[in-house]
């Protein structure tokens, strides 16, 4: 449906506002999204199509929010929330005021949501947490900002969690207030400096399963960034396949429980 | 902020301080900030602040920070140089040119760095460069160099090159250094010099990278040969994953072979691992 | 069987040190830099690390330096390669803590029996 040059004219788009680069062998998923998108716009040229997308950073925004993926539930890879949970958020608790956790990116909040859960389950309270949740996705946001998630969202939660957090409607699970109001939603890139700048700097920082979607030069960027929001003695995480030691040497791994973490690595004595 | 109160920030600050300065003073593009950033680049104890200057000086750009790169390079951080590296392999073929003093420096590490950054541009230029570089009075440059053939498109110089290396060359090291390198390349050209090699050769472990370049260019004459070689040296299982490599399964001579020799595999196992 | 860790940004070298150390009966894993090959003996134990010296991200002395400190690394032989055959290099390696250092390109008998010899 897209020649190989309209494939790479749209790609270059999508890279330049969200700085997701798209290999060959995704043409037929960007397909798909761009067919989709054409459909909800009345549009059935491709040419119309791309001028609709030079013309408006509206429709490329939607466009990236089609293509970015939101395959996310509670409670995902558990054996970072147990380290975070058993040993971070102890340690951390014993040395500071606020709690600030950043999750970027968020996604439609199950993660941050989750995050919150822990947090009141092992401090008691929530009142010095705060949690930001950041995405590039304003409809993922705006499905975080409700909150309400189906059966398989859900399904890994321990049902005493599950009753205790959240009340069941007729649109599903919707998270209760009492975590709502600890997670503050907002629309953001991780390239951007000035946006990342304003963020301020986090005890904790999730950061699952966004790098692999960057080029080298992206990679490194964002491991910047990452760098510059998180606290002095604080702790980052990345997706299970995923590692700094390509990226960059700002950061030290250590090791908690069975998953590892990141932190920013001492200076260089002479 | 000014760029004067920048650079200051980029020396005195806080670390996040001295980070957020290099990383806006890439707005400015005249001597004194390139100067600056390399300085930072080089001396600054934080890792973070060196790897955010070496990204704006790639921002920057233009000929000063390609000069200001090589020069960089004589730093005796391990980081610092690998930063300079990355900057001057980011600029392509507009770094090639300054190289050469690099290229011709008595200090074989300068060569080597040279090389690599060759490697990391490509193109025509670099590649006759790295063509010359095979012939190196040092292993170690001549080895890398080698190793870099990988990546050069398809032509017959370097088919011929990596013909003479083959025949010149009798140490394990530099014979799985071409062998890797004749595999990746596919040169089926070379075959019957492999095959003529492995013939005047003793060391089973040298033959065993010989047969693995021979298996997957597709040497069906050597198959069984190469596996009892592989048997001498325990090594039957790497040679039969160039075997399905090359072949997509085990044939059945080979399968005949190993069952003769009571060796029992897990093809399934094999596959997956590739 | 015994286990051990090859490091090196270089592929090459990577599977030919991988294809040495299995003739020698060893389970072989891998990692390109410094960095990445203290994440996997965060994760694993191996029983003998080969490691190169000019590494991106984290170069050899470095990743010998931390992975000392590690609790069950303290004696693991920690076999560093280097193509500088100088005093000072040798006293680098061995303050970072390297069990042996050889100089590359290396002959392969003398690897051998290094490896032999500290296995």
């Amino acid at each position: 449906m897209l020649t190989q040059e309209t494939f790479n004219e749209i790609r270059k788009i999508i890279k330049k506002y969200s700085g997701i680069t798209f290999e060959d062998k995704k043409k037929y998923f960007l397909e798909n999204r761009v067919s989709q998108h054409m459909r909800e716009l009345g549009l059935t040229s491709v040419k119309d199509y791309l001028l609709a997308l030079r013309l408006s950073q509206e429709r490329v925004r939607e466009l990236v929010s089609k293509c970015t993926v939101n395959e996310t539930y509670f409670y995902r890879e558990f054996y970072q929330l147990e380290a975070f949970a058993e040993e971070l958020l102890p340690e951390i608790d014993a040395k500071k005021q606020k709690i600030r956790v950043l999750s970027i990116p968020c996604s439609t909040g199950e993660e941050p949501y989750t995050i919150a859960l822990i947090v009141n389950e092992v401090l008691g309270d929530l009142k010095r947490l705060k949690i930001v949740g950041v995405d590039i996705d304003y409809a993922a946001l705006r499905k975080a900002e409700e909150g309400i998630y189906d059966d398989r969202s859900v399904s890994k939660l321990p049902d005493a969690y599950l009753l205790k957090y959240f009340s069941r409607n007729g649109r599903g699970w919707e998270v209760k207030p009492l975590l709502r109001r600890a997670v503050h939603f907002m629309e953001g890139n991780i390239l951007d400096r000035h946006f990342m700048r304003s963020l301020g700097e986090f005890e904790f920082v999730f950061c699952k399963n966004l790098l692999i979607y960057f080029d080298a030069r992206e990679q490194r960027v964002a491991a910047a960034h990452l760098y510059d929001v998180l606290a002095e003695d604080g702790y980052l995480f990345l997706g299970h396949a995923e590692s700094m030691s390509r990226i960059s040497s700002a950061f030290k791994a250590v090791k908690v429980k069975e998953a590892i973490a990141y932190q920013k690595e001492e200076e260089d004595e002479e | 902020m000014s760029k004067r109160e920048l650079v200051r920030e980029l020396f005195e600050g806080s670390p996040k301080q001295r980070k957020f300065a290099a990383e806006d003073l890439a707005e400015y593009k005249d001597e004194e900030t390139i100067s600056a950033l390399f300085r930072a680049m080089v001396e600054d104890k934080n890792r973070g602040v060196k790897e955010v200057c070496a990204e704006s000086l790639k921002r920057i750009g233009g000929q000063s920070v390609i000069k200001g790169a090589v020069e960089a390079l004589k730093a005796e951080d391990p980081l610092a140089k690998a930063l300079c590296l990355d900057i001057l392999a980011h600029f392509g073929e507009d770094s090639i040119a300054h190289l050469s003093a690099l290229l011709e420096s008595a200090d074989y590490n300068e060569r080597k760095y040279a090389l690599d950054v060759l490697a990391a541009v490509g193109g025509g230029k670099a590649m006759e460069i790295i063509l010359a570089m095979t012939k190196d009075p040092n292993p170690n440059v001549r080895y890398t160099a080698t190793e870099y053939l990988s990546n050069l498109p398809k032509d017959p110089k370097v088919t011929q090159t990596l013909k003479d290396l083959l025949q010149d060359t009798d140490d394990p090291y530099g014979i799985s250094t071409i062998c890797q390198v004749i595999r990746s390349r596919k040169e089926v050209e070379l075959l019957p010099d492999l095959s003529d090699k492995v013939r005047h050769v003793a060391d089973p472990f040298i033959k065993h990278w010989l047969y693995k370049a021979i298996v997957v260019l597709n040497g069906v004459d050597h198959l069984l040969d190469a596996l009892r070689n592989a048997l001498e040296i325990g090594a039957v299982e790497d040679i039969l994953k160039d075997i399905i490599l090359a072949k997509g399964e085990i044939p059945s001579e080979a399968k005949g072979f190993l069952q003769e020799k009571g060796i029992e595999l897990e093809e399934q196992l094999l596959k997956e691992d590739l | 069987m015994k286990r051990a860790l090859v490091v090196d940004d270089s592929l090459v070298v990577r599977n030919y040190h991988v294809s040495l150390l299995k003739t020698l009966s060893l389970e072989v894993e891998t990692a390109e830099n410094g960095a990445q090959a203290y994440e996997k003996c965060l994760q694993n134990s191996y029983d003998l690390i080969l490691c190169d010296v000019n590494m991106p991200v984290m170069d050899g002395y470095r990743f010998t330096k931390k992975v000392r400190e590690l609790d069950n690394y303290e004696k693991v032989p920690i076999i560093l390669v280097t193509t500088l055959n100088s005093e000072q290099d040798r006293k680098k390696a061995l303050l970072a803590g390297a069990t042996l250092f050889i100089v590359k390109p290396m002959n392969f008998d003398i690897l051998k029996k290094m490896l032999e010899a500290v296995l």
